[in-house]
């Protein structure tokens, strides 16, 4: 075969060129979440591929995206307006989701025995990352080329195609690159802890990025020129995206000199970022994670865990701390949240303006409207984190839940409390804050938290009852977060919202109307939590162990 | 095949299964078990790999339901009376898995909440366990730092720690050192002879040889055998429990299995 011939005219062994690629799509396919164990298949049919999910939500993103070049007049532009979230999208993937597939100090312990030259290696690793980058750059850029090629013609549809793979190929090659740079100058379990906060920054630019620059795309689609700033044209997908404007006949200096600076940076990129990937490399990543490990003492817990009297409500918060603390992706999944709730918070506030006090202004749908987003996130980051504390990858661990005469119904309501306590009602002490820079009235303040507090209270008792989930006990799927995230974002937000709405239009008017109001809402939260407790008891009753 | 244990009249009966059974997919892990284990009794539950010892323990420990049948742990139906069978037993497990963001002991506290187990008596126990075994230094050392032999010494610390009537004990010398085995050996001999009961599976034969007066020996979900390492030696005209086991699951004379696999590689 020709592929076999050229392989070794490379020096690398094309059968175990194809057997470690074969090993690293299995890796990836048989996530936990669709892994089978002593012969008990754990996950369902629906999770058995999880890069096709992921692949399906980044493909309707891909779609919306579509409409840029379909509505825009400026080629250059519009392609720069796709390809920049697609290279963070991109690297927030090869970072975070197969962060593996680049290089792992497991890499070491299983292939340093095995007759692997550090060339047959590094292909097979280089293939992987080609593969999957251009993979999803096809599913995020196609829906693009298909747009363009019927408003513009199919040669600067198919110029499209070749900017959105150098695009992508020049990410997968900087992000290893990056990754590479950072383990020689930090240590593995700290870059692992600094990959947490990347992801932050990646949801920022992500969120913040599409916040701010929403109303400026919506003119440009409009026809509108669209100004960009000055360091527009220092970003990498710009360069990339100019050769759109050259297939449009757009042959200006600036054009034809981004578009060499594109090429230029391909040229320079992969041979640098494959020469990163060795298992000599492999074996220092390795030893670092080892070395590194025992070197952190864990902080104590002592005044978190006294605040709790039921010792299941201690035990489950001392996991969750713990969890926190030292598992990395949970902590990545936790930390992830928080720019979007920031977000959402400093968007409430620039949407309402100003919050006017419900009890002097007659709050309504209209008023709650404008500063939405500030209380979309009061259900959004509990609401997130209940999902994500379901899972883990220390899932197998979970047997004590099954073995201990714990109450399985105690345990999944002592994750609800410990959310409530740790994570909603400091969120509503700092949310207390802003209300009463705007109110000035303390009672005011006091009385609309009890309200929203309850109200959010409700919503988590609604998460619960529709999933009632064992702590931990779980596998974590790939990619498993944007369905469930989608929901929560949606459905969760507006129920709050409703609610807010329908108990200020009538419960917000005299005294008398608010007490019996909030006395309603308590109630309902009481009797909630009575029937959530039997559906909690009958459904945990029933679950297996996963492992 | 022999499917109901008698066992001697003095022993109460802390164990029961009947016709339990597991089904996953197309295929019975456990097919209609049924056997009794008395108080104070240390019964060895030997079995070649998938013969279905791991199921039957999960079963009996409450991590999964079964498809069909009962068993009941120190008088209480695991299954309509989890809670209370699970107050009585304490399990080590055969994966070792344990939540490794916690420190050795925080998991033996985290444990101890589980069970409801007052604070101070939790602490006491946790550092005696941590002591014997050597490990009370590391207490406040994450899990993911143990090695393996120190993570099984947790779990074993782990299943003791609230004084359990009935122990399922899977593999449960995996990774100890031989002082750490020898100490372990003798607890059970010890916990035993205080009227603890205790289901013992593994695959070392001389172990359970020595530390198990009765052995139930399974295959492909079955009982096949069942009494003193002795009588099943008998009554299989082997010698050792060692050539009956094989005889029983059917494998093949060791010597000749050798031979032909050295034979398959060419040499």
């Amino acid at each position: 075969m020709i592929l076999d011939r050229l392989l070794t005219l490379f020096g690398v062994d094309p059968l175990q060129w194809r057997a470690l690629l074969r090993a690293s799509y299995l890796l990836l396919r048989r996530n936990p979440g669709s892994v089978s164990v002593k012969g008990l298949r754990v996950g369902k049919a629906s999770r058995a591929n999880a890069i096709l999910v992921m692949l399906y939500f980044y493909l309707i993103l891909g779609v919306i995206f579509a409409f840029v070049p379909w509505g825009s007049g400026d080629p250059s532009i519009a392609a720069s307006i796709v390809l920049i979230p697609t290279s963070i999208f991109l690297a927030s993937l090869i970072l975070l989701e197969f962060g593996a597939t680049i290089i792992s100090p497991e890499d070491f312990a299983v292939l340093s025995v095995q007759p692997v030259s550090s060339r047959t290696y590094f292909a097979a690793r280089v293939s992987v990352i080609i593969i999957l980058t251009l993979l999803f750059a096809a599913v995020l850029n196609l829906p693009s080329a298909v747009s363009i090629s019927i408003r513009r013609g199919p040669l600067e549809g198919f110029v499209w195609v070749i900017a959105a793979s150098a695009n992508a190929l020049a990410t997968g090659m900087g992000m290893i690159l990056l990754y590479a740079a950072a383990l020689r100058l930090i240590p593995y379990r700290r870059l692992m802890t600094l990959l947490a906060y990347m992801q932050m920054s990646l949801s920022f630019l992500i969120y913040g990025g599409f916040g701010l620059l929403s109303s400026r795309i919506g003119g440009f689609m409009s026809g509108i020129a669209m100004a960009v700033p000055w360091w527009w044209d220092l970003l990498p997908p710009v360069w990339f995206a100019s050769f759109t404007a050259l297939a449009a006949g757009i042959w200006t200096p600036l054009s034809m000199f981004l578009a060499l600076c594109g090429i230029v940076l391909l040229a320079v990129l992969l041979p640098a970022g494959a020469s990163k990937i060795s298992l000599s490399y492999a074996e220092s990543v390795s030893r670092a994670a080892v070395s590194e490990s025992a070197q952190r003492r864990p902080v104590r817990l002592r005044w978190m865990v006294s605040l709790l009297k039921r010792p299941e409500d201690r035990a489950i918060a001392t996991l969750i701390a713990r969890q926190f603390r030292y598992d990395i992706r949970f902590k990545m999944t936790v930390l992830g949240i928080i720019p979007l709730t920031a977000l959402y918070v400093y968007q409430g506030l620039q949407g309402g303006g100003k919050f006017y006090d419900p009890f002097q202004h007659g709050l309504d749908i209209r008023g709650i409207a404008g500063s939405s987003l500030l209380y979309v996130a009061i259900i959004l980051f509990p609401g997130i984190l209940k999902d994500e504390i379901g899972k883990s990858d220390s899932f197998q661990a979970a047997w004590v839940f099954f073995t201990t005469p714990a109450d399985r119904a105690a345990l999944v309501l002592a994750v609800k409390r410990v959310l409530t306590i740790y994570f909603l009602i400091p969120y509503l002490f700092l949310l207390g804050f802003v209300f009463y820079y705007f109110f000035r009235n303390l009672l005011h303040v006091l009385m609309h938290e009890l309200v929203i507090l309850l109200a959010s209270q409700l919503l988590l008792q609604i998460a619960f009852f529709i999933s009632p989930r064992l702590p931990f006990s779980a596998p974590r799927g790939l990619g498993e977060r944007i369905g469930l995230t989608t929901l929560i974002m949606v459905a969760g937000p507006l129920l709050l919202l409703g609610m807010l709405a329908f108990f200020s239009r009538f419960f917000y008017t005299n005294a008398v109307s608010y007490l019996v109001g909030a006395s309603a809402l308590g109630i309902l939260v009481a009797i909630v939590e009575r029937l959530l407790r039997r559906r909690v008891s009958r459904k945990v009753g029933g679950l297996e162990f996963a492992g | 095949m022999m499917n109901m244990t008698t066992i001697p009249e003095i022993y109460p009966t802390m164990i029961t299964t009947t016709g339990l059974t597991k089904r996953f997919a197309e295929k019975d892990a456990v097919r209609g078990l049924s056997f009794t284990v008395g108080k104070g009794e240390i019964v060895g539950f030997l079995g070649p790999n998938g013969a279905g010892k791991s199921t039957t323990v999960k079963m009996l420990t409450g991590m999964i339901l079964p498809t069909s049948g009962s068993a009941t742990v120190a008088g209480f139906d695991i299954i309509r009376e989890p809670i209370e069978a699970k107050k009585r037993f304490g399990y080590v497990p055969e994966s070792g898995a344990l939540f490794e963001t916690l420190t050795g002991g925080e998991y033996l506290h985290f444990i101890a909440d589980l069970h409801h187990l007052d604070r101070d008596v939790a602490a006491r126990r946790a550092d005696e366990f941590l002591d014997l075994f050597g490990i009370l230094a590391q207490k406040d050392q994450r899990l993911q730092e143990y090695s393996k032999g120190m993570k099984q010494k947790v779990l074993i610390a782990a299943a003791l720690i609230h004084q359990p009537e009935v122990l399922f004990l899977d593999e449960p010398l995996n990774g100890l050192d031989a002082n750490a085995a020898l100490v372990f050996k003798e607890i059970i001999k010890r916990l035993s002879a205080q009227g603890s009961t205790i289901l013992f599976c593994s695959h070392i034969l001389d172990v359970v040889e020595k530390l198990c007066p009765r052995i139930i020996i399974l295959n492909e979900g079955s009982i096949i055998a069942e009494g003193t390492p002795e009588s099943i030696a008998r009554r299989t005209g082997e010698k050792t429990l060692e050539e009956a086991f094989c005889r029983l699951t059917g494998v093949r004379d060791a010597r000749e299995s050798a031979k032909e696999f050295l034979e398959a590689l060419g040499r």
